[in-house]
């Protein structure tokens, strides 16, 4: 018995009815136990689902290799029925190689496949076809019917019988393209320039009392074959119940039906002018014959029939393929990181060193690469595959089809193909995704559509907004979870202008981003819950919560020494000073408490807004950009560490280090900081944005030290995660998902070209962002001003601007990054203008 | 109206937010159908986007989705969460088969029951619940008292797709005869003289069908999301219901004989092929006003008994398993 998979291979095929019929055919079929009609995007994980044993491949034209090797890999049979011979036949005997047995529509072409080739014409359905047989001749309501492409054999002949039968009722429809010559029939275009369904074509049939078969005739086009087999539509018209005249070029008609008793031939227009004539004035006979052609049709010339033949053939070919896909695997199961940036290029942060550290780490068991953009910022058109040596193996190009930046696009033909090209040509078993930003959010969709499993680790919120920090156009948190998405659109217009609904259109199509993944891996259930917020309709078992490790493989915990009470408080501030890790509240931290015994040390790289407020703060010593081996070194010395981040931090590695270094952090109380510190556990913990409150705390720590050690001693291992141990989930993660999904093949055939459109699955708009209609201001003749204009407008760039204009941009400025940046702005630019001093 | 205690409760749901949808009235049509089945308690309609609240909280047997799924905007995550979660069956009845069917996949994914507006692009949906429901008239909406007073002889109202003005133009001799009213959008006004750029509601279409001697019934040729089969439609659109309803004589172009199955040829529609077929049924026709209106109370009669929303929600009922 067969388990059928049924695939049509091209994915946008106005004959698909052939495959419909076909389905039907199968259903029905003794020989077969189930059929699963499938499309590019399911193919294989339908072929696994279903557990087909036989591959059936349709039409063959546009045939996607890549798939169909995959699925004949899955699958113990697996055939192809091409339909499109003679005329596709060079590209046909290419494709063939990838199936056991081949089937022609076409007899002339069965030589061409050897072996392996079968001649198998096509058919009629009996579902769409058939017609009841009229008995009465008064019972049609035309006395002939033509249907078909406005070749010019066609409109000759057409034209010769319109100018000999003029009060024949005649049903005809000639539509023609831009490849045939312009004609004309001598009456008005629209009674024979439209298209009819296939069903209704065979009912028009059936309604008329004789029926023209006439082939499309090639002679002037140089070279093309002739098709030895007739196509469908003699079967077709045959189970309709009409009476056929068949043009004698149709070859090969003698093989399936008998002149005189089954239809009637002519040699030339005037052949069948005479002969129509003849079989109008003589129902009786013409009916008989049109039920003839009926019986036999129904006997012998269904898709059933030929399923028959079929099956036949292949109960000869043994089950070698069986064999194949259990073969012992030799090599190492290939991972593809697809992310934003790597270690060492460029700006970097915790998730490069995350990566680079696992990447090391997983090594012996995987063969590992990364998929990521080629220039920063991302420009969306070059991409690079590199090794976990961050060697680069090789470039690539991709076009975004309507320009712009590519944060404002959600799916792209070009790169979704890239990317199938990279996932084939280095046969990659499972890709992990690390982050979208630079990359086209579509494309999980193409690994999903390769059966490939991937992975998504959340790092941040880019699933959730384009300000993947959650920040608003007010520089603050924006809370999307528990505030009205409308929000979402003040924000998005007053930052970047973008009309309203933009981030309901992107939120929609991450969602169904999220859904091709087979896991989605949160750091911590602050993140999982932001998620689950966003997108309530995900499933929980898409979910799996796992702290990232800091790089260094040892979890042994530095043991300090009790601190001397008021001997003084040494503060750490690690990682990238920025306002989203909270700069604007250490500065103001570091003011408050000026005069205490308190030395802060902020080690990272600083943003340049606090170059200069930083310059004049004596509690305040400014390090450099530490790398991971610094550590240690750095936390020494250190009793307290500060993470004030101003956005719900994921799972924050800084953390972890300086837990492992018995450093006692002081947290906001938001994200995986929140969740992660138990308030006078194991750190302090005070209400989001509470500068005050960490005052207090540093203050009372300052002159008590027993709290500090106390804490200090609670702090476990469990608080935070190893590298073997993260390790060895990630390997047991890959391993389960690479032995129940992967489609690997054994030998790529050739690299196909995938993307939303050939999976099934368009988009109306390939963008989410849209710019809102420029608006006029009345009273300052400003044109669109976007926050970006801003961003480049400075405040000392005056010579050109009047007054009211500052005082905009000002306002302007003050709005998207607060008083005490615009303060610092102005103080700066007023001390350069006073020629105090230069800025560095 | 159905006894009491087989009554459901339904919620219809536009497939579409109404942000985007310019199409609203044909979801009322849909909702009076419920209504005169089940009866006003029964029945509560909702925009897409506040479909899942309103479920929640009205509980119904089943949710129809009526309407298209081609906006990007269309997101049915929810509402087959609000389905799973009441465990009742989630149907979709969409109307711009095929002309948008490239879109459908959206349905597919989140539907119990599919139908579709078009017999032939059935066919093309894969999926084990699928089933054709034509479009049909409202009673209310659409019944138009028979009238001797004709104020035109041809009507056609539409947008002008190029399949339309390519036909109109083909029979504008025969129209140039005879007083001729064709609205819509895009005609190109200065090559036909009786054709003027203006939109009609449904309603005043109605009085239009009811005051015109023959309705022109062209089907459209104009497809939004068409690529995948480039599929034909089969079926007539909701105008050939609707302009039954009114009374109408149709004149209808025969591109699929599936017309048969809906009204009959010569005593409740008029089929034709080609302009002399047309001239041949507008000469026999044109100034025999009792031939006329035998044809459209005979087509009005078949409406009301066989293509109201409420025929075609019993067609619904009769499939779904609940």
């Amino acid at each position: 018995m067969y388990s059928v998979l049924l695939l049509d291979t091209k994915a946008k095929n106005p004959n698909h009815y052939l495959v419909n019929a076909l389905m039907y055919a199968l259903e029905e079929h003794p020989e077969v136990s189930s059929v699963v009609m499938t499309d590019y995007g399911r193919a294989i994980s339908d072929a696994k689902q279903y557990s087909c044993n036989l591959f059936l491949a349709f039409d063959g034209e546009e045939i996607n290799l890549d798939i169909c090797q995959r699925v004949a890999e899955i699958c113990s049979r697996s055939v192809v029925w091409f339909t499109e011979d003679p005329y596709e036949r060079d590209v046909n005997v290419k494709a063939s190689e990838l199936f056991d047995l081949v089937f022609t529509n076409d007899a002339g072409s069965v030589k061409s496949y050897g072996a392996k080739g079968r001649h198998l014409p096509l058919a009629a359905s009996e579902k769409y076809h058939f017609f009841p047989t009229h008995k009465s001749d008064h019972d049609y309501r035309y006395d002939l019917f033509f249907v078909g492409t406005a070749w010019p054999n066609r409109v000759r002949l057409i034209n010769d019988i319109l100018a000999s039968l003029h009060d024949i009722k005649l049903k005809l429809a000639l539509p023609s393209n831009e490849h045939l010559p312009e004609f004309s029939l001598g009456y008005p275009s629209s009674f024979y320039n439209w298209r009819v369904p296939n069903t209704e074509f065979c009912r028009l049939a059936n309604n008329s009392s004789v029926s023209l078969s006439i082939p499309r005739d090639f002679s002037g086009c140089g070279g093309i074959s002739v098709a030895e087999t007739p196509g469908p539509r003699l079967f077709e018209l045959a189970m309709a119940g009409t009476f056929q005249l068949v043009d004698v070029a149709t070859l090969g008609v003698d093989q399936f039906y008998v002149e005189g008793q089954d239809y009637i031939s002519f040699v030339d227009a005037d052949d069948c002018i005479d002969k129509l004539n003849y079989y109008l004035n003589n129902p009786s006979e013409r009916i008989v014959i049109a039920e003839n052609a009926q019986k036999k049709t129904l006997e012998k010339h269904t898709y059933i029939n030929r399923l028959d033949i079929m099956f036949g053939e292949l109960s000869k070919v043994p089950e070698y393929k069986a064999l194949h896909h259990k073969s012992v695997k030799v090599c190492k199961d290939k991972v593809l990181i697809v992310t934003h940036n790597v270690l060492g290029r460029g700006q970097f942060g915790g998730v490069e060193v995350y990566q680079d550290a696992l990447t090391q780490e997983l090594q012996d068991k995987f063969e590992l690469y990364y998929y990521v953009p080629a220039d920063s910022p991302a420009s969306g058109l070059s991409y690079v595959v590199l090794d976990c040596d961050y060697i680069e193996l090789k470039g690539y190009s991709a076009t975004l089809a309507e320009g712009g930046s590519i944060d404002h696009y959600l799916s792209s033909s070009s790169h979704e193909k890239l990317f199938h090209q990279v996932l084939s040509e280095y046969n990659i078993s499972l890709v992990h995704f690390q982050h979208f930003l630079g990359h086209m959010p579509s494309l999980p969709f193409v690994s999903k559509a390769l059966a490939i499993p991937s992975v998504f680790s959340v790092h941040d919120y880019f699933p959730i907004c384009s300000k993947f920090n959650l920040l608003d156009f007010r520089g603050g948190y924006c809370a999307p979870d528990v505030r009205s998405e409308k929000n979402c659109d003040i924000c998005l217009r007053e930052m970047d202008g973008a009309i309203s609904g933009s981030q309901s259109k992107r939120r929609l199509f991450m969602r169904r981003v999220f859904e091709q993944f087979d896991i989605v891996h949160a750091n911590s259930k602050s993140t999982l819950n932001m998620v689950k917020a966003l997108y309530p309709t995900l499933k929980s078992e898409l979910f799996k919560v796992e702290g990232i490790p800091i790089a260094s493989s040892s979890v042994d915990r530095l043991k300090k020494e009790s601190r001397v009470p008021n001997s003084g408080l040494n503060v750490a501030i690690i990682g990238n000073f920025t306002k989203n890790k909270g700069g604007d509240h250490f500065v103001r931290i570091f003011d408050e408490m000026r005069d205490c015994n308190i030395s802060f040390n902020v080690h990272g790289a600083v943003a340049p807004e606090y170059f200069e407020v930083l310059r004049f703060m004596s509690n305040v010593n400014v390090y450099h950009q530490y790398t991971p081996s610094e550590v240690s070194g750095i936390l020494e010395n250190i009793d307290v560490s500060l993470h004030l981040s101003i956005w719900p931090e994921t799972y924050c590695l800084t953390l972890s280090e300086v837990w492992k270094h018995g450093v006692v952090p002081i947290v906001f109380d938001i994200g995986a900081l929140g969740e992660r510190v138990q308030n006078s556990v194991n750190g302090f913990k005070v209400p989001f944005q509470d500068t005050g409150a960490v005052v207090e705390i540093l203050q009372r720590i300052l002159f008590e030290s027993s709290e500090l050690d106390r804490i200090r001693l609670n702090i476990q291992d469990d608080y935070y995660v190893s590298l073997p141990s993260h390790k060895q989930w990630v390997e047991d993660l890959y391993s389960e998902l690479i032995d129940c999904n992967s489609s690997s093949i054994s030998n790529v055939v050739t690299l196909g070209s995938l993307d939303l459109d050939l999976i099934g699955l368009p988009v109306n708009d390939n963008k989410w962002f849209k710019l809102q209609p420029a608006i006029k201001s009345t009273t300052e003749e400003i044109e669109e001003v976007t926050l970006y204009e801003i961003e480049e407008v400075t405040l000392y760039n005056e010579t050109s601007r009047s007054l009211s204009e500052h005082l905009h941009y000002v306002v302007q400025y003050i709005r998207r990054y607060g008083i005490l940046r615009a303060s610092l702005k102005i103080v700066t630019v007023s001390l350069r203008r006073l020629g105090t001093f230069t800025v560095k | 109206m159905i006894m009491l205690d087989n009554r459901k409760k339904v919620l219809v749901v536009g497939a579409s937010p109404d942000s985007v949808n310019q199409n609203t009235i044909m979801r009322s049509f849909v909702v009076e159908g419920f209504v005169d089945l089940f009866g006003n308690d029964y029945v509560e309609e909702s925009p897409l986007e506040y479909s899942y609240v309103l479920a929640k909280k009205f509980e119904p047997n089943l949710i129809v989705a009526f309407g298209s799924c081609m906006p990007d905007e269309c997101d049915y995550s929810l509402l087959r969460k609000a389905c799973d979660e009441l465990k009742i069956p989630l149907i979709f009845w969409l109307h711009d088969d095929p002309y948008e069917i490239d879109f459908n996949y959206r349905a597919i994914s989140v539907a119990d029951y599919i139908f579709s507006n078009d017999k032939w692009a059935t066919e093309f949906y894969n999926h084990p619940n699928s089933y054709h429901l034509p479009m049909a008239a409202s009673k209310s909406a659409h019944f138009r008292p028979q009238t001797c007073n004709t104020l035109q002889d041809f009507f056609f109202c539409g947008v002008a797709f190029p399949n339309r003005q390519q036909l109109i133009g083909d029979i504008a001799p025969l129209l140039r005869k005879y007083k001729t009213t064709i609205l819509g959008a895009d005609w190109p006004i200065d090559e036909c003289e009786f054709t003027e750029n203006r939109r009609v509601g449904n309603s005043e279409l109605s009085d239009y069908y009811q005051n015109s001697k023959f309705v022109i019934n062209i089907g459209r040729d104009f497809n939004l999301a068409n690529d995948r089969y480039q599929l034909v439609p089969s079926t007539p659109g909701p105008r050939t219901f609707e302009a039954a309803m009114a009374g109408a004589v149709q004149l209808y172009f025969v591109e699929s004989m599936e017309i048969v199955e809906y009204f009959e040829d010569g005593s409740e529609i008029l089929l034709f092929d080609d302009l002399k077929g047309l001239t041949d049924i507008v000469e026999r026709l044109a100034e025999n006003p009792e031939a006329r209106n035998s044809i459209g109370k005979n087509a009005q009669r078949r409406a009301l008994k066989e293509h109201t929303y409420y025929e075609r929600i019993k067609s619904m009922l009769e499939v779904i398993d609940i």
